[in-house]
């Protein structure tokens, strides 16, 4: 099961956050980005054209219900969980899930995102996937989580969202007007009610753009993903990029509807047709004066596994999931080290290179003191310069002065060092004494001179000086041995 | 007073997610309302809210109880 296309067109769904391989133009303009916002899609298949062949993704099918229904969906075609003799069933409980992260990122040390993005709609299962990201946050720090819907729950889980540090969200917009919304929404459930007509696609629309907003606000990338549907919305689309370039979206993916009369959906058994691939082209280029386009789509499953464009999802099925055998501690530093290798052409493995951790809100600056952070960016400093390779969620250390120097608080730091094990340097805005002498006793120095400067320059700066000190330590010391001899 | 599941059922997860009693189990992809937990939300007006998010018609039915006649 699972294998209908039906299956890729998900509502705001499997098609959303996984991106693919394959085509040869990408058009996602780079104009204006920010070097934050640049570094934060960097990894991200679906974010960015040219992370799609480095980097890897996975969604967990962890999602089953659905609260809207689109006339170009058939919950029956890829439920997953149809009992049938012999069939597998894909849906994962949160615990699986997370089994299934682990073992996938051991294997795949190029997987960057994890996703969920269905069989139905992640909000409308908030228990399973609250409770499958909280997991993934504990057990796999490393890796970004995303999640792609249709809105319709998004406004209240905002907060809960950017709390996880989620730093992706794909909302999938098809209209925004509810009178062309009508024709492609069923009906949406909402407060104990089944809304209908236009009723049901403003209270969408309206929720989606709440949604958006807040996430905006938080600091949130957020790409929007529309179906095509020709006859329906491909004259509507152009407006719908106008409106979220303005609400300040980052990425519209325009995907071509699949619609076959076998997969049993309204638009397949009524003859809606698909849209051509000039078509598609026609209004990507005219959505594009407004927003820049994704083009590298690739409309994957709800439990898809691997590089863009390849599916290794049948290799990791629950049966074939080995108890854990390596401490996560291990494979995330293999992870590391093998992106950094990834992202500097190999710079990163010479001698002199190093990894190191930052405090940074926003990633663009040093402005975190170190109890106050999150999570850490982790940068490979070599002749390369200072690359961003990925992060690193911790607990947070300061929790308000009556945890000070409580038992609680040394096992939050000790989580915390295992989290840095394999760094050199912590760069923050300021960090207090404790944790300073307890850094350099597991080898790792804090460095607090470049507070407030930007990242990259103050990295490189360090890296130099670094540099220089050792060389001249060197040259003191062969001097010294020479006198000696 | 309850709802029942029918075969007609495709296993979506839809009414989990939103009976407010917990009356709604499911065993290996399989669904089933407990008679006794469900009360068809008598207090939401537009009706049961597994029956309205259900996405197949006819899944989701109210149980209809025959009265006997007296003679």
């Amino acid at each position: 099961m699972n294998t209908s296309s039906s299956s890729q067109q998900r509502c705001g769904s499997g098609n959303a956050s996984a991106g693919g391989c394959g085509s040869k133009t990408t058009s996602v303009s780079r104009g204006g980005l920010s070097r934050s916002v640049i570094d934060k899609v960097a990894q991200h298949p679906c974010y960015s054209p040219t992370a799609h062949h480095r980097y890897a993704r996975m969604h967990l099918a962890v999602a089953p219900a659905c609260n809207v229904q689109c006339n170009y969906c058939n919950r029956k075609y890829d439920c997953a969980n149809e009992s049938r003799p012999g069939v597998v069933s894909e849906l994962l409980t949160p615990q699986q899930a997370i089994r299934k992260a682990k073992a996938v990122a051991a294997a795949i040390p190029q997987l960057s995102v994890i996703g969920i993005a269905g069989p139905g709609d992640p909000l409308a299962n908030a228990t399973r996937t609250f409770d499958t990201l909280e997991g993934l946050r504990s057990a796999l720090p490393d890796v970004k989580l995303c999640i792609s819907t249709n809105g319709l729950a998004l406004p209240a889980a905002v907060d809960h969202l950017v709390e996880l540090g989620v730093d992706h969200v794909t909302i999938t917009m098809n209209a925004i007007d509810a009178h062309v919304s009508a024709g492609i929404y069923d009906w949406v459930y909402l407060d104990g009610q089944r809304l209908r007509g236009r009723d049901g696609a403003q209270a969408l629309i309206d929720r989606q753009l709440e949604g958006m907003q807040k996430l905006i606000e938080r600091g949130v990338l957020v790409k929007v993903n529309s179906v095509l549907i020709p006859g329906v919305n491909d004259v509507h689309l152009p407006e719908v990029s106008e409106v979220i370039r303005d609400m300040g979206a980052f990425l519209h993916n325009i995907m071509p509807l699949i619609s076959k009369p076998e997969h049993g959906t309204y638009f397949g058994l009524n003859g809606q047709r698909e849209p051509l691939p000039y078509e598609v082209d026609q209004v990507r280029e005219l959505c594009g004066g407004a927003m820049p386009q994704m083009s590298h789509c690739q409309q994957c499953r709800a439990d898809a596994v691997g590089m863009l464009g390849e599916d290794r999802s049948q290799e990791f099925t629950l049966e074939q999931l080995a108890a854990d055998s390596e401490p996560y501690a291990n494979v995330m530093q293999r992870r590391t080290r093998i992106q950094a290798a990834l992202s500097t052409q190999g710079a990163s493995e010479d001698d002199d290179a190093c990894l190191v951790a930052v405090a940074s809100q926003h990633g663009e600056v040093i402005d975190q003191h170190f109890g106050h952070a999150r999570r850490f960016h982790i940068y490979a400093v070599s002749s390369e310069g200072a690359v961003r390779v990925g992060e690193r969620h911790v607990p947070l250390y300061c929790q308000g002065e009556s945890d000070c120097d409580t038992d609680a608080q040394m096992d939050t730091f000790n989580t915390m060092l295992d989290l840095l094990t394999d760094v050199d340097a912590v760069f923050c805005a300021r960090v207090g004494m404790a944790p300073w002498q307890q850094l350099e006793e597991s080898g790792i120095a804090p460095v607090v001179d470049y507070a407030w400067q930007p990242i990259r320059e103050a990295l490189q700066q360090w890296w130099e000086t670094r540099g220089q000190a050792e060389d001249a330590a060197r040259k003191i010391q062969s001097r010294r041995q020479q006198g000696v001899a | 007073m309850s709802c029942q599941i029918t075969a007609a059922c495709i296993g979506c997860y839809n009414c989990l997610e939103v009976c407010p009693r917990g009356a709604i189990v499911e065993e290996a992809g399989h669904f089933a309302i407990r008679v006794k937990r469900c009360n068809e939300c008598r207090e939401n007006k537009p009706g049961p809210r597994c029956q309205l998010i259900c996405p197949v018609e006819g899944a989701i039915c109210k149980v209809v109880k025959l009265c006997k006649v007296e003679k």
